[in-house]
């Protein structure tokens, strides 16, 4: 008999070898959900993390699964239909997901749940520090308003970050608002300073299994387009010249300005091929 | 006395009456200026220097175009030389100086325009060096084609005075200025294009005298977009004190009264609004001030309210936006020296509630610590 549990940090540990090393970290983060199947013994058969993400018409929100596994396709069918149940809960609209190299049993279960799925060039492109060497961008001189985040104040990050939410920027990271100083790397994340004040971050996560994933690049003020590009070419030139060779750098497109800009920056460079799935929810009133 | 002199005593009116127009504004910005750039930030005192400069400018201008005038008169009076060559080249000095200076002068208002928008000198320092070497370039075409048209109306060959005259005085500087004003415009453009309180500048009083004096000036005399430039520059005088009405001199909050004044201006533009956060540290009023204007954003209204509560308002925002902004200024009371408590609450406008019944309930609204 399987039991559908929310993962807490009493069961983490169970769930953790079905998860992807960097999933576990966004566990606890305000707009993360996550569901395990739990057998008698106490041990995970199948997990399904999700992430709220908010619209950009601000009128209800979607839900990204960012990890699933099941132990078999049952597992799988009793995650979903619980997974349905939340997500009505939260006023979740749509959900989707990218995967790359989904297994046949998996795509059965999802188009059984009423998900569209689609084979396509995938958000994502992952390449190595060394390959930023071969930007003509990283030899610009940066101006001296230019700083790694490891050389502000607490309170001086949070004025910042105020800044950014109160314009609505926040990038990937829908929880920009709660989340501290040091989910960023200090090194290779920038930001601008302008008249005393911070205008604007380019701000990279660091997974726990060392991948480089910027998830925030944004400017405020008259000169915000100057200030993008000398917060790219500092933390670019910062990354090559402190990130062991192999590091790799996820950059998530995730919507047209960074596909303009990934287009820009790496001409010709496509994503992995991947599994996309669509659903939309019934968002529940009561 | 011939009928050109005449027209001269009408210039001389006309340049006399800008610079009385000058030096009104000097001196009241002399007097009062503190109380119009509101605020003793170096933001403020930039301004105030801009304006200072700006009708300075000007003033040389009319001074230099009144002496000239006189010249002219006393010469026709004495010699009748009213259609000497002496007479070009002071009309030719009178015109080029008009032109270099009204030149400046749209320059100086664009950045005038941008500080009241941007209130920020480092950004100058980025965008503007172009500019200035714009003007610079076209001052010094204007000077040498001026000196070129001297020499040859000196040598009396009028044929090709006439042709210089329209390159440089009426070409290159008026496509200068142009170029300023519509920059001017722009930046406006783009700060009125989101929620926004009023601004307190408005274009037209100062483009429309302007525009018609340089007209004028152009066809008749340049005595006439002096005249135009001291009119707009009186206008936007006048515009910029009403601000002083609604800022706190010390803070460069607002005060109280611009409340209901700033609900009913987003209303009639159709922004949302009517939300905010009600700050109060009963006897830190000070460092509480202090605190809170590290939030001043452009997005961002400060109010000070006569009971010594502080009032941030922004448009539509999300609940953890504004709970992140209670705890920056928590966060900045408690590393104070010495640290002191804020009592904050979030205040929104209900369904229904109009902006005056609003702007009541958010002065009476009380604060407990």
């Amino acid at each position: 008999m399987l039991e559908i549990l929310e993962i807490t940090e009493d069961i983490q540990n169970s769930c953790e070898e079905l998860m992807h090393p960097d999933t576990s970290e966004n566990l606890a983060r305000r707009n993360s959900r996550s569901l395990a199947a739990m057998n008698e013994e106490g041990s995970a058969e199948g997990i399904l993390v999700w992430m709220l993400k908010d619209k950009a018409d601000k009128e209800g929100s979607e839900a990204e699964l960012i990890d699933f596994k099941g132990l078999d396709k049952g597992v799988m069918e009793k995650l979903l239909n619980e997974y349905g149940d939340r997500t009505g809960e939260d006023g979740v609209d749509r959900s989707f997901f990218e995967r790359a190299g989904m297994a046949s049993e998996d795509r059965d279960v999802f188009l059984a749940a009423e998900f569209d799925l689609e084979e396509k060039e995938g958000r994502d492109i992952i390449l190595d520090v060394s390959e930023l060497g071969s930007l003509k961008i990283k030899k610009k001189k940066v101006p001296d308003s230019i700083k790694n985040i490891g050389e502000l104040q607490e309170l001086q990050f949070m004025q910042g970050i105020t800044n950014c939410v109160l314009h609505e920027k926040t990038g990937l990271m829908d929880d920009l608002a709660v989340m501290p100083r040091d989910w960023y790397d200090p090194t290779v994340s920038s930001f601008v300073r302008t008249d005393g004040r911070i205008n604007g971050f380019f701000l990279i996560h660091r997974t726990p299994s060392g991948i480089l994933m910027p998830v925030l690049l944004t400017a405020i003020g008259p000169d915000s387009r100057m200030d993008l590009l000398n917060m790219l070419c500092y933390s670019i030139n910062a990354a090559i010249n402190t990130c062991p060779e192999g590091t790799k750098i996820l950059i998530r497109r995730h919507e047209e300005e960074v596909y303009a800009l990934a287009s820009y920056l790496l001409p010709g460079r496509k994503g992995e091929t991947v599994w996309a799935g669509n659903r939309t929810e019934e968002v529940s009133l009561f | 006395m011939e009928t050109g002199a005449i027209g001269y005593y009408i210039f001389t009116a006309v340049d006399l009456a800008a610079l009385l127009i000058n030096l009104r504004i000097i001196i009241d910005l002399k007097n009062i200026g503190g109380g119009v750039f509101a605020g003793v930030n170096p933001e403020s005192r930039a301004k105030r220097t801009m304006f200072l400069l700006m009708c300075s400018l000007a003033m040389i201008e009319n001074i230099t175009s009144v002496i000239n005038d006189i010249i002219i008169i006393t010469m026709d009076i004495m010699y009748r030389f009213t259609d000497s060559v002496f007479l070009q080249v002071l009309q030719m000095v009178d015109v080029f100086l008009s032109g270099a200076v009204s030149t400046l002068l749209v320059l100086l208002w664009m950045l005038f325009v941008d500080h009241c928008v941007y209130k920020s000198l480092e950004h100058f320092k980025k965008r503007y060096p172009p500019y200035f070497v714009m003007a610079g370039i076209g001052i010094l075409i204007s000077a040498v084609s001026s000196c070129f048209t001297i020499s040859i109306s000196l040598r009396q060959e009028t044929t090709m005075w006439a042709v210089v005259m329209v390159l440089d005085t009426f070409i290159v500087l008026p496509v200068l200025q142009l170029i300023f004003a519509v920059t001017a415009y722009r930046i406006v453009a783009g700060y009125q294009k989101e929620r926004r309180p009023p601004l307190f500048l408005r274009l037209s009083v100062f483009i429309i005298p302007v525009v018609a004096g340089c007209v004028i000036g152009g066809i008749v005399h340049s005595s006439f977009a002096s005249l135009g430039f001291a009119i707009g520059l009186l206008l936007t005088w006048k515009i910029q004190g009403n601000r002083s009405r609604y800022m706190d001199r010390d803070s460069g909050f607002y005060t109280q009264d611009f409340l209901r004044v700033m609900y009913d201006h987003l209303e009639k533009r159709g922004y949302l609004n009517g939300k905010g956060v009600i700050f109060s540290a009963p006897g830190n009023t000070d460092a509480l001030v202090k605190a809170v204007s590290q939030l001043d954003y452009d997005n961002i209204e400060l109010f000070l309210l006569e009971d010594g509560k502080v009032l941030l308002t922004t448009g539509e925002q999300k609940q953890e936006a504004m709970e992140l902004i209670i705890r920056f200024v928590e966060a900045c009371a408690s590393e104070t020296d010495p640290p002191f408590t804020v009592s904050t609450e979030i205040i929104e406008r209900g369904e229904g509630e109009s902006a005056g019944a609003f702007t009541e309930r958010i002065i009476k609204y009380e604060c407990g610590i």
